[in-house]
């Protein structure tokens, strides 16, 4: 019985091979392909947040939007003309309107992204080449605007995300632009992605390559000359593990400024545009490990930490001319849920949450020069820190010696800073600035200037001193007192260099106080005559006069990172921190 | 007589020599100027006191001298890279220290002499004078300063032998 039913078996088998065999196996084949690629497509999106539109926080933005920028929010009630853009802070916000129906909602790092392509009134783009705006063809443009919404806690913050590329990634093709969104870069995609606030201030900025992030993009300090910079090699420091290549280029902005009438919905029917340009100067810098350099085939660069809040705003300079067009960005692609090259914003917290931290905000205890270096790094990428050296840096042109208080709230500080507004005495050589230590402002930087370049002075080493004697310091108890003296800062800043001094030995502070106060011509005197004999090296001489008992960290470029530097074999050296 | 004629002039010659005074320098060839006597390191402190109220010449340094009324210290330096900074933006730090610890600025100029950029500097107080000058870092970071310390009455004769030292200055390079 076994045996004769496996009779016929055999024979169903034998009688369709030489027809459907090869159709059957290419069948199953391109099943199971279909399978698979479908099985991995369910697998990826299931790692991505769902792409189900947050209608009611597209809403809730909507009401936001309206009321935070009533002129964007079109009026047609009466037929009259409305001029839209301009050179000053809301060109941005003017020139950019949200294209709510094509929203886009996505969640990162647990806060609401909408991602909305812009509608143009007038237009705007960036360019890495200089011409007439009259002669730009902004249909040509390589870039393209979108709009990208976070709410935090409540609040919304709304960001302009221009996608600049190169030309060797469009090849002519300049629909290629509209692939690439905030969560999603071309493979091949090459270029620059900038983030600007709706007040045209500048965010951060990345440089890709190849669909991937190569570089970090900071606004150029003033007058920093374009060109390629390697900083950290050739250095006379032993093990430098990696050098930092740095490239500053102009980037020039057109912008076009119409006018419509206030019963045209849609500003199909822009009149009396004319153009100009902004320009700003980027710095592009990307870490290459040390042995990579040198030709041959390197490893991609890695980008140094973004989380830096870049300082002032661009200069404008109209010209007139005439043109307009509008082109609109879909952001529909599906991309990554944590996408590299996103928003930090400092100031607001936003995408910052893989930014390193190394401040030890409630540590008490004393930090060797090296590990200080870090904490004072952490502290400078503040925004508020930030911001505040570059007050003071652009005060250096009035001739004015200016000064700003940094301070935390409440102890023990939480990392954030709040900071005073600059303050001048009208003369080149000093300032006084209001140190205190009471709830609401516990004042652990002082940011000033020497406006004609000369480094920080006894005076700026003993006003630290002097400030831990302040009354309500001194009754606060030992840990806010340890707290200053390991934490408190002079920020002294010039044209050419940012120094941040320390104190580390304040019994030592005390007795060259004592000689100080003693003589004190004498004691400046002595100063005056190491400046000039040691070629005008300000920090040598300060270190012959204090030795340990300050750290004294410099930035040759009046921001993160700083370098701890040391007197080794009577030579201003900088230390090998790890 | 021939011969006579031979010997006096080698002597001399062998005379002038020996007067040369020897400065040591790795930056740069110098002669100094006719009437400079050396003075000791371990003179220089002493001397200075006995001639001056107060001074800012350094006394670890290798090169002192003196020449009527006037004395003179140079020296190299050497700073690591990122410190070697042009003339034009060490001038202005100088002045704003010698103006923050109350001396009075004579003058302050950048010159060029045999090639080489100098900052010359002049300051005073309580009549007396320190005439300074500083070369540009050369390609190795390295630069040769020094001051020539006097009396006010002395004033021009110190600014002339100041030129003159600079002009029989050479880079070694």
């Amino acid at each position: 019985m076994f045996m004769f039913n496996l009779k016929p078996y055999r024979l169903m088998k034998l009688r369709f091979p030489n027809k459907l065999n090869p159709r059957l196996i290419i069948a199953l084949a391109v099943l199971l392909a279909a399978f698979i690629i479908h099985s991995c497509k369910k697998d990826n999106s299931s790692r991505q947040q769902p792409e189900v539109l947050n209608l009611a926080m597209v809403n809730l933005a909507k009401q936001w939007y309206n009321a935070t920028y009533p002129a964007a929010k079109a009026n047609h009630t009466k037929l009259a003309t409305e001029s839209i853009g301009g050179s000053g802070p809301n060109a941005w916000n003017q020139t950019f309107v949200p294209y709510w129906d094509k929203a886009n909602t996505y969640t990162i790092d647990s806060l609401a992204y909408i991602e909305l392509p812009a509608l143009k009134r007038g237009d705007m783009a960036m360019s890495f080449q200089n011409v007439n705006p009259a002669s730009f063809n902004f249909s040509k443009s390589q870039s393209l605007t979108s709009l990208i919404i976070v709410n935090k806690n409540g609040n919304f913050y709304m960001y302009a995300m221009t996608i600049l590329a190169d030309s060797s990634y469009l090849n002519g093709n300049y629909n290629k632009l509209a692939n690439n969104t905030y969560r999603h870069k071309d493979q091949n995609f090459s270029g620059n992605v900038y983030y600007h606030r709706m007040d045209g201030s500048f965010v951060n900025g990345w440089r890709f390559q190849n669909g991937l992030v190569t570089g970090v993009i900071t606004l150029a300090a003033p007058g920093t000359p374009t060109g390629p910079v390697t900083q950290g090699a050739n250095k006379p420091v032993v093990n430098v593990a990696e050098i930092q290549d740095c490239q500053t280029t102009t980037t020039t902005t057109y912008w076009e400024q119409c006018s419509y009438y206030i019963d045209d919905v849609n500003d199909e029917n822009p009149f009396d545009c004319f153009d100009y340009t902004t320009e700003a100067s980027y710095t592009t810098c990307s870490t290459v490990p040390v042995g990579s350099t040198g030709g041959g085939s390197s490893s991609n660069p890695t980008p140094p930490n973004p989380c830096t809040t870049p300082p002032a705003d661009s200069s404008t300079t109209p010209v007139q001319a005439l043109r307009f067009r509008v082109r609109v960005a879909d952001p529909n692609p599906p991309g990554n849920p944590q996408p590299p090259g996103g928003i930090v914003d400092q100031t607001n917290q936003i995408g910052t949450s893989e930014c390193t931290n190394n401040d030890p905000p409630s540590d008490t205890t004393k930090l060797t020069p090296c590990g200080l270096l870090k904490h004072i790094d952490s502290v400078m990428q503040n925004a508020q820190v930030a911001s505040a050296n570059n007050q003071i840096f652009n005060e250096i042109g009035t001739q004015h010696e200016y000064g700003i208080d940094v301070y935390f709230a409440s102890f023990p500080p939480n990392g954030s800073y709040i900071i005073s507004a600059p303050i001048t005495n009208s003369n080149t050589t000093s300032v006084t600035t209001n140190f205190s230590w009471v709830t609401g402002n516990h004042t652990i930087d002082i940011s000033h200037d020497h406006p004609q370049g000369d480094g920080p002075s006894p005076a700026d080493v003993f006003s630290l001193f002097l400030n831990s004697l302040n009354t309500n310091l001194q009754n606060a108890g030992a840990a806010q007192l340890n707290y200053y003296e390991n934490n408190g800062m002079i920020t002294t800043v010039t044209k050419l260099d940012t120094y941040i001094i320390t104190g580390a030995n304040y019994d030592t502070l005390r007795s060259k106080y004592i000689q100080y106060k003693a003589d004190t011509a004498a004691f400046n005197t002595n100063y005056r005559n190491l400046v000039d004999n040691n070629s005008g090296a300000y920090d040598k001489a300060l270190l012959e006069i204090f030795g340990n008992s300050i750290n004294i960290y410099e930035s040759f470029n009046n921001k993160p990172p700083y370098s701890l530097y040391q007197l080794v074999n009577n030579l201003i050296t900088k230390a090998n921190c790890p | 007589m021939k011969s006579l004629i031979t010997s006096i002039i080698g002597t001399l010659i062998s005379v002038q020599a020996m007067s040369q005074v020897a400065a040591k320098s790795d930056v740069v060839n110098v002669i100094l100027p006719h009437g400079t006597s050396v003075i000791e390191k371990g003179n220089i402190e002493r001397t200075v006191h006995t001639n001056f109220k107060r001074t800012s010449i350094p006394f670890d340094k290798e090169n002192y001298f003196q020449s009527d009324g006037l004395i003179i210290s140079f020296w190299d330096d050497k700073v690591n890279p990122e410190f070697n900074r042009k003339l034009d933006d060490i001038q202005p730090g100088i002045l704003a220290v010698l103006k923050y610890n109350h001396d009075q600025v004579n003058f302050s100029k950048i010159i060029t002499v045999n090639g080489m950029r100098f900052l010359i500097y002049e300051y005073e107080k309580d009549n007396e004078v320190d005439l300074r000058f500083q070369s540009e870092f050369d390609k190795n970071n390295r630069d040769v300063l020094g001051v020539i310390q006097f009396k006010k009455p002395n004033e021009e004769r110190g600014q002339q032998y100041l030129q003159q030292l600079l002009q029989n200055m050479y880079h070694k390079d």
